[in-house]
């Protein structure tokens, strides 16, 4: 029987039922558990949901635990099924019940978990086919309707046409950085660039931005690249075109400037006066050009000499002020107190200077060592400084690098959980298959012991046969010896009769015997019964019924109260 | 998340609360999605400047072009909001606003990013005629009819840059003809095994 509660466990276990890890066998289940996984077992099978658990009030139980036997007699259990079967736990009924749920278990759930697409490519298949069934599925709908050709539906879109679908073409954008500093360019920035939107066509704008133009040549463009030189050649062609036509023009002035030759004529005589005229004119002209050039000349060399008259004039100001000076200090020099007094000055002076000079040097020392002592400990505080920056950057990356561990091993982990569960499933297939292997092994070791036991018991009636074949024959031939004697012999005769006697007695014996043999067996029979129905417990469950219907009693009276 | 680097510091403009003040965050928000799904600019660009029109023209591409990174690398959610706010310090209540935005609209941006590419024109419908040489000067007798088709197959037009229409023409015999029906059946009956395969 264990064999067969750990099988009645693991399935529970698999119908996500709650069992605890220490329960083995049937006998350690109560009432609550027993709800439990009858309900459970017949969500599994009928698709709609039950409780779980027992509730707390007695005719609720009772409503629970009979809809429940109800559904169990439904699904065609033939034995006798109630609510006590659930509420009052019996190891051998619930056992029955559980084994006859778990084989009406549906199959499909099983098999439906244990085939799962593993693998890029047989995914990629199943998407494939997700989306040509949904395609199919939905009504056809031109393409013309849709927006880009592609149609949305509740579980992603539908790509109907990729007709509107733009070679990837890119433009150079140019966006505004705020990290460079040249204010020419900032300038240009802010007042001349468009937005980046308007910088290029719509549909050009998502590649251009996601890639830079120097990765993708333009070299497919080719219609507009023949179009732009095709502009121009015809352009030079025209610009070849223009200078013929200018020098033709050019002809027929000349060709209008003859047929005005005639007029010239007559004026020609006036036109020689004019000539001369016009000649003296510009003679003079360049006379007073060449006059005009000389004067501007002239007045640059005044400018200059007026400039060199002036610096002199300045320099002669400075001289005689010096001259002066030097001649003051020659009158003062030349008495010789006056000379004393100027030494004596001027000493003090110089020992004013060295004083002055090492008040200097006393307060420099200490304000150059401060310095000193400030700028090392700058210096150390800035390696510190550089130290902690470069730990923070080291912090950083590990940081980084922890990040991207956790994340992997959140990925192995749930990989792994993954792995585990079809382990598991696999587990139990092979858990189950050594189970029934030990079973058979049972079974055939119990069917030795039977044909064992059969044997001997074949043996002893072989045995008993004989016994009585003997006895049979033992008699026949004393009688036959008796009787041959008894014709003669009075004792014989006596003894015969005796002999037969004997014969009577012993068959009673025997029948005895053999009816005492029955009595046995019944007797175990009855006790074997007697054993059956106190397992049944019928004075137990009697006892807890009355003691239910009390309880529903007193639920009803309470609920009358309130009511009346 | 390494190719996001690039943006990080555009990004980070929006820290400025006083330039990019929430009201135009969000119109930038806006303006930026309704152009990636194909529609046009909400709001008018030229409100949305204030002091320092460069650095909102900055941010402005900086957003689009994160945008469609996002949805071409199919980032969830919680990694967007994640990467705004520890990358480019963007304050938590606009990172949300942007990831929400970015959720109802991360169908259509990868549909107009589905519409990058060069692909084989679409066939929509076809016109076709049967036509048979009965004789002419060279034969007096002929294989058969020809039939003349001319598949309508829609097409991107680069130059007018919109969908256009193209026609596709071919002649063939009868023997050509049913050749391209079978093709066209074992296509069918390709597909069908697909939808109907039994695991």
């Amino acid at each position: 029987m264990e064999e067969v509660d750990k099988i009645i466990i693991e399935s529970l276990r698999n119908l996500e039922c709650d069992i605890g890890v220490k329960i083995k066998n049937l006998k350690q289940f109560d009432a609550d558990m027993v709800t439990g996984a009858v309900s459970s077992c017949l969500e599994a099978i009928l698709h709609s949901s039950f409780p779980k658990k027992l509730p707390p009030s007695m005719s609720a139980r009772l409503k629970l635990a009979s809809n429940m036997a109800e559904q169990i007699k439904d699904l065609g259990f033939r034995e006798d099924m109630g609510y006590q079967s659930i509420l009052y736990y019996n190891e051998e009924e619930v056992r029955r019940v559980l084994i006859f749920l778990i084989e009406r278990l549906p199959r499909e759930t099983i098999k439906t978990v244990s085939v799962e697409q593993i693998g890029y490519v047989s995914r990629i298949v199943k998407t494939l086919e997700d989306n040509i069934k949904e395609s199919l599925s939905k009504t056809w709908v031109p393409s013309c309707f849709l927006r880009q050709g592609v149609r949305e539906t509740s579980q992603g879109y539908i790509v109907n046409s990729l007709g509107d679908s733009c070679s990837l073409r890119t433009e150079k954008l140019d966006i505004p950085d705020s990290r460079t500093q040249n204010e020419e360019l900032k300038y240009y920035w802010i007042h001349n660039v468009p937005d980046v939107t308007k910088q290029c066509s719509h549909r050009k704008l998502i590649p251009s931005l996601l890639y830079k133009d120097s990765e993708f040549p333009e070299d497919f463009d080719l219609k507009n690249v023949i179009r732009k030189s095709e502009i121009v050649s015809l352009n030079t062609i025209e610009t070849d075109l223009n200078i013929p036509i200018s020098s033709s023009e050019k002809i027929e002035k000349t060709s209008v400037d003859i047929i005005n030759i005639d007029k010239d004529i007559e004026t020609r005589a006036e036109q020689s006066k004019i000539d001369k005229l016009s000649e003296e004119l510009e003679n003079k002209k360049s006379q007073y050009i060449l006059l005009q050039d000389k004067v501007k000349t002239k007045e640059a060399l005044l400018k200059e000499l007026i400039r060199t008259k002036n610096e002199e004039q300045n320099y002669l100001i400075e001289t005689l002020a010096k001259v002066k000076l030097k001649t003051k200090t020659q009158t003062v020099l030349s008495k010789e107190e006056n000379l004393a007094k100027l030494n004596n000055m001027i000493e003090k002076a110089n020992d004013r200077l060295a004083e002055l000079a090492k008040q200097w040097h006393e307060i420099q020392t200490p304000l150059l060592e401060e310095y000193k002592c400030l700028k090392d400990s700058l210096t150390s505080e800035e390696s510190k400084y550089q130290e902690q920056k470069e730990k923070l950057e080291n912090f950083k990356e590990t940081e980084i690098k922890l990040n991207e561990n956790i994340k992997e091993k959140k990925d192995l982990s749930q990989n792994l959980t993954q792995q585990y569960k079809q382990i598991n499933r696999k587990n139990n297939r092979a858990m189950y298959t050594r189970r029934i292997l030990e079973i058979i092994s049972n079974i055939r070791k119990q069917n030795n012991d039977i044909q064992k036991v059969l044997k001997d018991t074949r043996e002893i009636q072989k045995e008993i046969k004989n016994l009585t074949g003997q006895v049979d024959r033992s008699f026949t031939l004393a009688d036959e010896l008796i009787f041959y004697d008894a014709k003669n012999d009075e004792t014989a005769r006596r003894s015969y009769k005796l002999l037969a006697a004997l014969r009577d007695e012993f068959n009673i014996i025997l029948k005895t015997l053999e009816d005492l043999g029955v009595v046995e067996r019944e007797c175990r029979n009855l006790e074997e019964q007697i054993e059956i129905e106190k397992s049944k417990e019928v004075s137990v469950k009697l006892e807890r019924v009355i003691s239910d219907l009390r309880q529903i009693q007193k639920e009803t009276d309470m609920m009358k109260k309130p009511s009346s | 998340m390494k190719i996001f680097e690039n943006y990080k510091s555009s990004l980070s403009i929006s820290r400025n609360i006083t330039l990019i003040t929430d009201d135009i965050f969000k119109k930038i928000i806006e303006n930026c999605f309704s152009f990636l799904t194909e529609k046009k600019e909400i709001h008018s660009t030229s409100n949305l400047y204030k002091s320092k029109p460069d650095v909102t023209k900055e941010f402005y591409a900086a957003l689009l072009a994160v945008t469609a990174e996002f949805a071409r690398k199919n980032v969830s959610k919680e990694e967007i909001i994640k990467y705004l706010t520890s990358n480019c310090g963007l304050p938590s209540d606009r990172a949300d606003l942007y990831a929400q935005n970015f959720e109802k609209e991360r169908t259509k941006i990868e549909i107009s990013l589905l519409n990058i590419g060069s692909s084989l024109p679409h066939v929509s419908d076809i016109k076709w005629k049967i036509d048979h040489i009965v004789k002419s000067s060279e034969m007096d007798s002929s294989e058969g009819p020809l039939f003349r088709i001319c598949l309508i197959a829609e097409q991107y037009d680069n130059e007018n840059e919109n969908k256009a229409l193209k026609n596709i023409h071919f002649t063939c015999n009868s023997v050509e003809l049913l050749d391209l029906i079978y093709k066209l059946k074992d296509a069918l009956r390709h597909c069908n095994n697909l939808t109907h395969r039994v695991f």
